[in-house]
């Protein structure tokens, strides 16, 4: 009697590990850890005169659509994405410009501009909650300076208003990069290199509206980069004559900045309800898709390990264990249903909010891009005039009429 | 001043003796076109100015025709260059120089209203210049044709007709030049400089590229308008320099023209690309100002307005105010009427108001929304002591 009592305890013990560890398993909530240091603007220390200031173009993002993860796929707006690749580069170009560590900083229109230094990127992440953009730098020879994935998670707190007249959710993000420009800047390059790759943008710059005079400065070396192998004299009438039409291709850039600019401020509104709305949204989402999973893998061990005390059990207590153990993982099984069921909820409720902002985000732009390249075709008829005028006024000076 | 009085002389004497130097003229141009073997369909074909000019250009001893070409070109820009290229033809042989100024003095007549004209009418301008240019060397000949030459070339309608005939009684007048062969040579290529559109690359044909190259590269926005004829003038000129460069080695010169040429079309696209810029800036920062606003404000606003489409790069030749006023956008707030709302029963007329009630009162007439006009209105009453009266 004795030694069947001892026998149901240990099975009863068996029986109670399993009940616990399933409930451990529900009640292990998935945590986040959130910094919420902010990483500052770094400027730099020293007095760099201007002509060492580099300049730095910011390509329109990549919006990434098509290295989006299928599980984020049904709630990524592929039109969010694209208003977000407008955004997100006039943000880091405003940055990189306040940081007063560069020269001009511009969001290009397109690449025909060259620049000192110029940043892609592409959007791999953007729900509210989170943020994951890959930089990649490269400069005017062609040498890359380094590619870099930045990812920001933020809490609630950045959308409250009083964060966000300050700063944009996601301002660390460009921050980051800014620094690590700075930083690469630093370490990396000499000020004769600067001056270097100054010179190569004017000159590539110089040989796009006169390839006949300035072809012969440039040449590539075997690491792919451009060289410089001679250089015009200063007062070269022709370089005067481009650095006059550089001067109204930053004009014609600027305009482009006013462009965005005011892209950005319409949007910002919509685009931030989005965002605080996505953020609750994508959170509960993810809870509750974890919830689900975790349902239904403590109902699937709780089913078996009732199962298994049911049907090996050798009394009466064992076996009505094991089939109070079946009957309570069936219960997680169907909770966790009813989790994933609320999650879809959620997951359409991300989906009509995407639609509302896409709604009111698209036509703008529809509306930035048409102007935009509006006036790139203006400009660029008006450019290809000039060429031609330049060409006639080289070969004018070298006799060849 | 030798040039004035000639040609107040001339004129006086065209008043006087009118019909008798015309009929002198009459005779001195048949006798000259009997002399001339070519050149009846030339005298004959006075209303078109292509064949009249193509006449010119295309016969092939139109060298000395041309040889007056680069003092009427330069001419028509500066009178006191016309002078000293006039001169320096004249060292071959005097009456070329004369011609020169004769030819200064019909263009200086003839062209000048055509080319107040649009463009087109300013490339018949140039098409006058070239007729007129042989014309004057047909005055070579004598005083008296010369004189009927000027005469008749100050009415514009008459210089086509004169200019044609006279290029071939040029084609006479050109023996004399043929002496210097290298010189005549270089001139015919300015012939064709100066006869603008098809008749360049003939000239060019003669014997040299000439300077239509450039011309016929330009951008066609570059030569539109007011441009096109200084820039066919300056390589008409640059042109010549170039035919007369050859013998005398003054091609530097020439290119440096070419290049002032080219440099002021550089600057006047600068003008235009300036203008038109700023402006799309201008309106793109006012948007963007707005949009701010209205974001401070709360007010997401609606996307694709119409005051955000885009506008285009007009015309090189096109003034920047043109370009100002027309990419305007039909909705914009200087040319949109204004709706205006009734004041309240209790606002007088405001025929009193002073500068700061009539801001108020006209903001208040304009405002759509019922609350801040009435809000307005109360300032209104306020500022003028309604209220209180009341």
């Amino acid at each position: 009697m004795s030694a069947m009592t001892a026998l149901t305890a240990q099975q009863a013990k068996k029986l109670l590990g399993a009940g616990l560890l399933a409930l451990l398993l529900v009640a292990c909530n998935s945590h986040t850890v959130k910094s919420t240091t902010y990483t500052a603007i770094i400027q730099d220390s020293q007095d760099v005169p201007e002509d060492l200031l580099l300049d730095v173009g910011v390509a329109v993002f990549d919006p990434g659509i098509d290295e989006i993860d299928k599980r984020d796929e049904e709630t990524t707006n592929h039109e969010i994405r694209v208003a977000e690749s407008r955004y997100a580069p006039f943000l880091l170009a405003e940055t990189l410009q306040r940081s007063a560590n560069w020269g001009i900083v511009r969001l290009m229109p397109n690449n025909e501009s060259p620049m000192d230094v110029i940043i892609n990127g592409t959007i791999l992440q953007s729900d509210g909650e989170a943020m994951q953009i890959r930089i990649e730098v490269t400069d005017s020879r062609g040498r890359q300076w380094y590619t870099k994935v930045y990812s920001e998670l933020i809490s609630q707190f950045s959308y409250e208003p009083s964060q966000r007249q300050q700063a944009d959710p996601f301002q660390v993000i460009y921050n980051k990069i800014s620094n690590d420009l700075l930083e690469y800047r630093k370490r990396n390059l000499t000020n004769q290199q600067i001056v270097e790759i100054r010179t190569i943008s004017e000159l590539l710059f110089a040989r796009r509206f006169s390839p006949d005079v300035f072809d012969a400065y440039l040449a590539t070396n075997r690491q792919g980069n451009l060289v410089i192998t001679s250089l015009p004299a200063e007062t070269d009438p022709v370089l005067e004559r481009v650095r006059d039409i550089r001067e109204r291709d930053f004009m014609f850039i600027d305009t482009v900045q006013d462009y965005y600019a005011t892209y950005v401020r319409q949007m910002r509104l919509p685009y931030d309800t989005w965002r605080a709305l996505s953020y609750d949204e994508t959170i509960e989402l993810r809870e509750l898709r974890a919830s689900a999973n975790r349902r239904f893998v403590a109902g699937a061990a709780a089913v078996l390990g009732g199962l298994a005390a049911a049907t090996s059990g050798g009394n009466y207590a064992t076996q009505t264990g094991g089939a109070v153990g079946v009957g309570a993982g069936a219960y997680l099984i169907k909770s966790g249903f009813d989790k994933r069921a609320e999650a879809k909820l959620h997951s359409d409720a991300l989906q009509e909010l995407g639609e509302s902002l896409e709604n009111e985000v698209a036509p703008r732009v529809f509306s930035l891009d048409d102007r935009t390249i509006t006036l790139t075709g203006s400009v660029e008829e008006q450019y290809a005039q000039w060429k031609e005028v330049l060409a006639d006024i080289y070969a004018s000076e070298v006799g060849d009429i | 001043m030798e040039f004035t009085h000639l040609r107040n002389y001339k004129g006086k004497q065209h008043l006087l003796l009118s019909p008798l130097s015309r009929l002198v003229a009459l005779v001195a141009l048949s006798l000259s076109l009997a002399a001339c073997q070519s050149s009846s369909s030339s005298s004959s074909s006075s209303p078109a100015l292509p064949s009249a000019s193509s006449s010119s250009s295309s016969s092939p001893p139109s060298s000395s025709s041309s040889s007056s070409s680069p003092s009427s070109s330069q001419s028509s820009s500066a009178p006191s260059q016309s002078q000293s290229s006039s001169q320096s033809q004249g060292a071959p042989s005097t009456p070329s120089s004369q011609s020169g100024q004769q030819s200064s003095q019909s263009r200086a007549a003839g062209s000048q209203p055509s080319a107040d004209s649009g463009s087109p009418a300013q490339q018949a301008g140039q098409d006058n210049r070239d007729g007129s240019s042989p014309a004057a060397q047909g005055a070579q000949q004598g005083s008296q044709s010369t004189a009927s030459a000027t005469g008749s070339g100050s009415t514009p309608t008459g210089t086509l007709g004169n200019s044609s005939g006279q290029a071939s009684a040029g084609s006479q007048a050109r023996f004399p030049g043929d002496e210097s062969q290298p010189g005549g040579a270089g001139r015919d290529g300015s012939t064709g400089d100066l006869n603008s559109g098809k008749n360049q690359s003939s000239g060019g044909g003669l014997g040299r590229p000439s300077g239509d190259y450039s011309l016929d590269t330009l951008p066609e926005g570059v030569l539109s308008g007011k441009s096109s004829g200084e820039v066919s003038n300056g390589q008409a000129s640059s042109g010549s320099g170039d035919g007369a460069a050859r013998p005398s080695g003054n091609g530097a010169m020439t290119a440096q023209e070419r290049g002032q040429v080219l440099d002021e079309q550089l600057r006047r696209g600068y003008e235009t690309f300036d203008g038109f810029i700023l402006s799309e800036r201008e309106r793109a920062q006012a948007e963007s100002n707005a949009a701010g606003s209205a974001a401070n404000g709360g007010a997401a606003g609606g996307g694709g307005s119409s005051s955000s489409q885009p506008q285009t790069m007009p015309e090189s030749g096109a003034p920047a105010s043109a370009v100002l006023a027309s990419s305007l956008p039909p909705g914009a707030p200087s040319s949109a009427p204004s709706e205006t709302f009734p004041a309240p029963e209790d606002i007088p007329n405001g025929r009193d108001d002073d500068v700061v009630a009539r801001q108020l009162r006209e903001a208040a007439t304009s405002e759509p929304d019922a609350q801040l006009r009435e809000a307005l209105w109360q300032e209104y009453r306020n500022y003028t002591g309604l209220g209180e009266d009341q």
